[in-house]
């Protein structure tokens, strides 16, 4: 394989997984109710075709196959000859995992193969089912349908190409003659009696004809908006057909209610390298700081013109600052139709009604952040259906609430952070049953007195889960500690709270990136360090009063009654001993397990600092989380505090006197 | 005269380090620099200068000559050699920079194998026909053994 021909297969790649993925938003918002389902029908089918073109185009003949049978039952949902019905979308959905599942095979075998027979069979299964048997269309498919679907599918089969993993360069040439022709007769053979019917087929078809030889022709050149017109020309024909002939009243008002609800035009997008991005920050960071240089020569200047010049580079300087920051943004989107999914799939299981409710999908986040946000989220929202929402509907419906749950996921930004609540209007978290629970568990002892919600937060308690029965959809005794140490590491917190009987929810919050941080800029010596604020809960100055000399472990320091472990920076790092400091400063580091105090020689001030990842070369050295670059462009380490004492620490317990000085 | 650049010519940056002449191969070569404002870092062995700026990317220094156990030249003239390789994007001191030299891998003699303490590499020299000097011709990997880079300060706590 050339370079050239597998960059298009990795190029078709990243983009079919664009399109799953608003695919399976469309399968989901389709199957919630939307007030104009042909619409997203269109988009389905569209996304489906463009699918299967470019992935014949690029020769990834097993996907190809597949989604052509996809695309002919959304054809078939569009001709209206199947009803959409949840099984329907359960079918999709299927579709929709079975592709992901050969997208992402294909990613990290170019070569792999995949058979696709089973779920083939399933989804003309639906198609024939519905079209032998019309009344099927009123409610749900039932399951016996399949039953009886076999034997038609036996016969439907024997046309089709039998298994993909041994499919011929003429077979595919088959396939691409037989597509076109053998799908218009079949339309046409299905319902030979309905003229607007086939009107229709023909206008499609010559849309979707046209649109293939835009899709074969260079695969870089496709772009899903690009067809956006022509079948939304189609379309109007297509409703105003309808119009004409069944007088169908109800497509006007449709179509005024979806007019403004339809969001301009998506901007259009490029997908642009991390590693390009990364490096035009670094650029702009270093910009940055030529541009405080520059602006500290200010005295220096008396022409007015260079002045002007320096102040308006200044503005400049920080718009492209603020782009380039931004351009690791992303919408929690994607995620957040992830957790549709989830929430479908988890309340289909377990039988429970569930209305999801998603504020502020367009809330954007840093990249890294996102990627790491997924699993604790989805382990929450399977929480919230499994263990928040009342067992049944009758539960709910003794007590007074609606039938279905309530689940809200609502995502916000609060200052310089990120919120997502996951509300659900359930039963609540019962703090009495979570500390028998952790009394069993051994986690805290009978006779401990907690207030409530210290109780509820033991839920995060390593080894801590409720449910009785350990199911298959959650509780697998890794539960929310796992959750909690996912959301710490990405320097996020994760709270909880709850009223019994009307329910809980989870707040998450989140840096906006993890590529700034709030820092403190210290002195030792005469090196300078950063230190993360958001561990340092107060700083104080080293008096005689507050500080004591133990023995020759250190020290530790008094504040307000607390006895805190003291550690010289210096001394943690390494550095020779500096003669009596009258300024040392304190630093109080509060953590999860334990708080001390951190004495540095001074602190310099506070500030947003650019975190750069150390090279490989001592990346994984202890005690420092990175490096950043301070004003006067020299880097400077980014100290992990945790880590820097966690040793220390250690020993200081061994010495149990610690705590009885003072 | 010079022989002709043929397959087997490779292009060499040559520098000093004390008095002694050495050389790494140009492609792993990013650019030359002069000795840049360094942080220092906790814990790190004696070769280990510290993190520089190296245009908004910070990148490690490590001092060659230390690391190699050479004395270091009275001259102040001392370079930086940025280099590149495999994943590491490293900084190098050195004590002076010589020039690009075309070196005929025919020419390149192997000779006994010194057994270092540290195991470095160390074993390939060329002779330059004309100064009549000999270059020991530096296998980076090996001298700035990655393992142990990585581990640096591992044992800081």
């Amino acid at each position: 394989m050339d370079e050239f021909e597998l960059e298009l297969k990795m190029d078709f790649l990243e983009e079919a997984i664009q399109l799953l993925e608003d695919c399976e938003e469309s399968f989901l918002e389709l199957e919630s109710g939307v007030e104009n389902p042909d619409d997203h029908v269109d988009k389905i089918f569209r996304l489906a075709h463009n699918l299967k073109g470019t992935s014949r185009a690029v020769e990834f003949s097993d996907v190809a196959e597949f989604t052509h049978e996809m695309e002919e039952l959304i054809l078939k949902v569009k001709k209206g000859e199947v009803e959409i019905s949840a099984d329907v979308i359960d079918v999709f959905l299927k579709c929709s995992d079975h592709l992901n599942h050969m997208i992402v095979g294909l990613r990290e075998d170019i070569e792999a193969r995949f058979e696709s027979d089973e779920i083939i069979e399933l989804i003309k299964s639906v198609g024939s089912a519905d079209f032998e048997h019309e009344e099927l269309k009123i409610s749900n498919l039932p399951e016996e349908s399949e039953d009886f679907n076999e034997e038609v599918v036996a016969e439907d089969d024997s046309h089709e190409s039998e298994d993909s993993d041994d499919l011929e360069e003429e077979e595919l040439e088959e396939i691409f003659a037989s597509d076109e022709d053998g799908e218009d007769e079949e339309a046409l053979a299905t319902r030979p009696s309905n003229d607007d019917i086939s009107d229709l087929d023909r206008l499609l078809y010559g849309d979707a004809a046209g649109e293939e030889v835009d899709l074969i022709a260079p695969v870089s050149a496709v772009k899903p908006q690009e067809n956006v017109i022509p079948i939304e020309s189609v379309k109007k024909e297509e409703s105003a057909k309808k119009e004409e002939k069944k007088a169908e009243q109800k497509v006007e008002p449709k179509q005024a209610a979806a007019a403004p609800k339809k969001p301009a035009k998506p901007e259009e997008t490029i997908r642009i390298g991390v590693s390009r991005v990364e490096k035009l920050n670094n650029y702009v960071g270093e910009l940055v700081i030529l541009q405080t240089v520059l602006s500290e020569c200010d005295d220096l200047v008396i022409d007015d013109h260079v002045r002007k010049s320096v102040s308006h580079l200044a503005k400049i300087t920080k718009e492209i600052q603020d782009i380039s920051m931004k351009m690791r943004m992303v919408p929690l989107k994607t995620t957040f139709s992830k957790l549709q999914r989830i929430v479908r799939d988890t309340s289909k299981a377990l039988g429970k009604k569930v209305n999801l409710n998603i504020v502020g999908e367009d809330t954007e986040v840093d990249k890294n952040i996102l990627e790491q946000l997924s699993d604790p989220l989805v382990h929450i929202v399977r929480n919230a259906v499994d263990h928040g929402l009342e067992a049944t509907s009758d539960d709910r419906l003794a007590v007074g609430k609606s039938e279905k749950g309530e689940i809200q996921i609502k995502a916000y930004h609060e200052g310089n952070s990120l919120v997502i609540e996951v509300n659900d209007d359930g039963k609540g978290i019962d703090p009495a049953v979570i500390r028998n629970k952790a009394i069993e568990k051994g986690i805290i002892k009978s006779t401990d007195k907690i207030a409530d919600q210290d109780a509820i937060n033991l839920i995060f308690a390593p080894g801590f889960s409720t449910k009785e029965a350990v199911s298959e959809i959650s509780g697998r005794g890794v539960g929310m500690d796992v959750v909690k140490r996912n959301i710490q590491d990405i320097s996020g917190a994760v709270e909880v709270k709850s009223v019994l009987g009307s329910g809980s929810v989870f707040r998450i919050k989140l840096p906006l990136t993890m590529a700034i941080i709030e820092g403190m800029v210290t002195r030792v010596g005469s090196e300078n360090y950063v230190v993360p604020l958001n561990l340092i809960h107060e700083t104080l100055s080293v008096t005689e009063e507050n500080y004591r000399k133990v023995n020759n472990v250190g020290g530790c320091v008094v504040l307000r009654g607390q006895v805190m472990p003291a550690f010289r920076l210096s001394k943690l790092l390494g550095h020779k001993p500096q003669e009596d400091n009258k300024n040392e400063i304190a630093l109080v580091v509060r953590t999860e397990d334990m708080d001390f105090v951190i004495i540095v020689d001074d602190v310099l001030r506070r500030q947003q600092v650019v975190i750069k990842s150390l090279g490989n070369d001592i990346k994984n050295t202890q005690g420092f989380m990175g490096s950043s670059i301070l004003g006067n462009g020299k880097p400077a380490l980014i100290l992990d505090l945790k880590e820097l004492v966690v040793d220390k620490v250690a020993k200081v317990k061994n010495k149990s006197s610690i705590r009885n000085v003072a | 005269m010079e022989k002709e650049m043929t397959d087997v010519t490779q292009r060499y940056l040559e520098f000093k380090l004390g008095e002694e002449h050495y050389a790494i191969p140009l492609l792993q070569v990013r650019e030359l620099i002069s000795l840049p404002e360094t942080t220092s870092v906790p814990f790190s062995p004696k070769y280990y200068v510290g993190i520089m700026n190296l245009r908004g990317q910070v990148i490690s220094i490590i001092d060659m000559r230390t690391r190699l156990g050479v004395q270091p030249s009275e001259s102040n003239e001392e370079a930086v050699i940025i280099v590149e390789f495999g994943e590491l994007c490293l900084g190098i001191v050195v004590d002076n920079i010589c020039k690009v030299l075309p070196v005929d891998e025919d020419k390149i003699q192997e000779v006994a194998s010194i057994e270092t303490k540290k195991r470095d590499r160390l074993n390939r020299v060329y002779r330059h026909s004309e100064t009549d000097t000999l270059i020991q011709l530096v296998e980076l990997e090996s001298i700035l053994n990655i393992d142990e880079l990585t581990g640096l300060a591992k044992k800081a706590a």
